[in-house]
């Protein structure tokens, strides 16, 4: 199973004066149960494409396969795509309505065509999933706070059973444990029922945490596609583009300029710790069997 | 006695929720018993997790809020006498979480003089003011745009010059980098240190990104409605474990440096920046270096590093 852009472009006001690219020449196949970061400057065309995977909006030119299939073709059935295809906008919260919880999570299924009692076995599998504890379940979305709201709102695509989970900004607003509860969460869908996650974040201490694969847009184009630690070393493009690497990428270049030969491509607080650590005491590192102090101030 | 611009006693505020008849449904304490002094010309950072209080501290401010039980003055005057809520409104500016909430005019100026008009400042000033304020916040070169054009930091920009035009003295932003990309967000938090500097503003920044946090005055960490902790960025950040138990965080660095101390590498405690953790972690390099280039065994240097 896969979603693959083929030379996807979308131009919007076309045929007027304001004619612009949102999207230019986009390609890429995103594999099953993979975890992608996707990042770029507001305007860079995230929020256009995430629309394009699910079929919500239509490419000027250029196709998008969902396991082969192309979804602008004869027949295909798009309404379907959308379940399969779950897609939380940012700040979903504003979309939760019903009188409570547990109506407002059955909504999606219920508009599969499921009846009020499949639904809402869905809605109860959904929230519990994103941690919502029961006695919340009868609440109206608006009393609570607003981690929870979000978990609601998360918990409303999840009751559709999408096979494909595309989060835009997910954490935006939220404190910092509230971030790493969602964020577990969603690695948690990916990691034990082998969900495909795309992950829209301007945090990217969050995404070299989380994500297997980043996908950075710049002006509508594709600009990079590979592993965080690959993508990250190009940390000074990335400025340019108005982004940035995580903090640590940026401590790890620093030491090496002083001459210490720690690896470039360390993107988390986990791997430059045990990376310094590793050189500070090298005889631990050798009883380990791994490699020991380098050229030490011989670094470029 | 002195009063800083900004003084809460005693502060109490409850959210009260009534049914159709008008009787006490469900009462939910926001603030309870909060005491704080600010400083005029100061820049406050205001810490704490979602529904700690802070955002209903905010609104208390100018007057959006007040008090259930207790005081707030802003510059000597209390808030909840009505002859003065314009004079606070004045004193105290507020710029929200999402900009497009905040963006009335169809011109950049336009929406920057919106507000010392409603003041009725008279038409001269009200330009001289948009200059002013739209050169202080860098945005001078898309004072004719529409506002719908500028990216999200640039509308958190013009709403701060909006805020600036009423010539506060002192501005309360409630998340105003939430929605902005790192771009954004650089551009937002450098625009308010300014302000500071150059303009003497206070400034009370509530936020959730603690790397925003590092160059203020002060650092207030507020949970379940009271204030909880106080002090430099530096004493806040030093006390890692205590911040994670109000569900907040440290900056990457400070997070790293934790980490190492954790395991026994001798760092000095609250570290900010990128630099002062290279410049503790340099020589501790080098002299592991130079033990090993002399043939010592790295348990020579145990008061660095102690071997777990």
């Amino acid at each position: 199973m896969s979603i693959r852009a083929d030379h996807l472009c979308h131009l919007y006001g076309e045929g007027t004066a304001f004619e612009q690219y949102a999207l230019k020449d986009v390609s890429f196949e995103i594999g099953d149960g993979e975890f992608v970061g996707l990042i770029g400057h507001t305007g860079s065309g995230k929020s256009t494409l995430i629309q394009h995977l699910n079929g919500l909006l239509q490419a000027s030119s250029g196709k998008i396969y969902y396991n082969g299939e192309d979804i602008d073709g004869d027949g295909y059935d798009r309404r379907n795509l959308r379940s399969r295809v779950g897609l939380v906008f940012q700040y979903p919260e504003h979309q939760l309505f019903e009188v409570d919880v547990l109506s407002d999570v059955c909504f999606g299924p219920k508009n599969q065509g499921l009846s009020r009692e499949e639904a809402e076995v869905r809605a109860r599998e959904a929230l519990t999933l994103v941690g919502l504890e029961e006695r919340f379940w009868d609440k109206s979305p608006f009393e609570l706070s607003g981690g929870q709201k979000r978990r609601v709102a998360i918990a409303g695509v999840l009751a559709m059973q999408p096979e494909v989970l595309i989060l835009d900004e997910p954490t935006a607003g939220l404190d910092p444990r509230g971030r790493d509860e969602i964020l577990d969460e969603i690695a948690a869908l990916h990691k034990d029922r082998g969900m495909t996650i795309v992950l829209v974040s301007h945090s990217m201490e969050d995404i070299a945490r989380y994500a297997d694969r980043i996908l950075v847009m710049n002006h509508g184009e594709k600009r990079f596609d590979g592993p965080p630690r690959e993508v990250f070393a190009h940390y000074r493009e990335l400025e340019e583009m108005g982004l940035a690497a995580p903090q640590i990428t940026y401590v790890v270049h620093k030491l090496r300029e002083h001459g210490i030969s720690i690896p470039e491509d360390i993107t988390t607080v986990e791997e430059a710790r045990d990376a310094i650590l590793e050189l500070l005491r090298p005889e631990r590192a050798k009883a380990s069997g791994r490699q020991t102090w380098g050229k030490a101030g011989s670094g470029e | 006695m002195s009063m800083g611009i900004i003084k809460a006693s005693k502060l109490i505020f409850d959210y009260i929720r009534r049914d159709e008849e008008d009787r006490i449904e469900e009462v939910n304490r926001a603030i309870d018993g909060l005491d704080l002094d600010i400083r005029e010309g100061d820049f406050v950072a205001v810490l704490g997790h979602n529904g700690s209080g802070k955002s209903t501290f905010a609104k208390q401010i100018n007057g959006i809020l007040l008090p259930t039980e207790g005081t707030v003055w802003i510059s000597g005057m209390k808030t909840t006498d009505d002859s003065h809520i314009w004079d606070i409104r004045k004193t105290a500016g507020m710029v929200f979480q999402n900009p497009d909430n905040q963006i009335i005019g169809n011109v950049v100026e336009e929406d920057v003089g919106f507000g010392p008009e409603n003041l009725g400042v008279p038409t001269d000033e009200i330009w001289r003011r948009v200059e002013e304020s739209l050169q202080a916040v860098g945005m001078t070169a898309f004072r004719m745009k529409s506002p719908n054009k500028l990216s999200g930091g640039q509308k958190q920009r013009v709403a701060i010059a909006g805020v600036m035009a009423m010539k506060p003295r002192c501005i309360v932003l409630d998340e105003p980098t939430a929605m902005l990309d790192p771009n954004g967000r650089k551009d937002v938090i450098r625009t308010i240190h300014e302000l500071n500097k150059k303009e003497g503003i206070t400034v009370l920044l509530i936020t959730h990104y603690m790397e925003e946090v590092i160059e203020a005055d002060r650092v207030i960490v507020m949970d379940d409605g009271h204030l909880v902790m106080d002090g430099t960025p530096r004493e806040i950040f030093s006390r890692v474990k205590e911040l994670k138990e109000y569900r907040l965080d440290v900056p990457q660095v400070t997070e790293l440096a934790y980490e190492l101390k954790k395991e026994g590498v001798d760092l000095p405690d609250g570290i900010l920046t990128i630099e002062e953790l290279t410049e503790a972690l340099v020589p501790l390099f080098r002299e592991q270096q130079a033990d090993r280039e002399n043939g010592i065994p790295t348990g020579g240097q145990r008061e660095h590093v102690n071997q777990g």
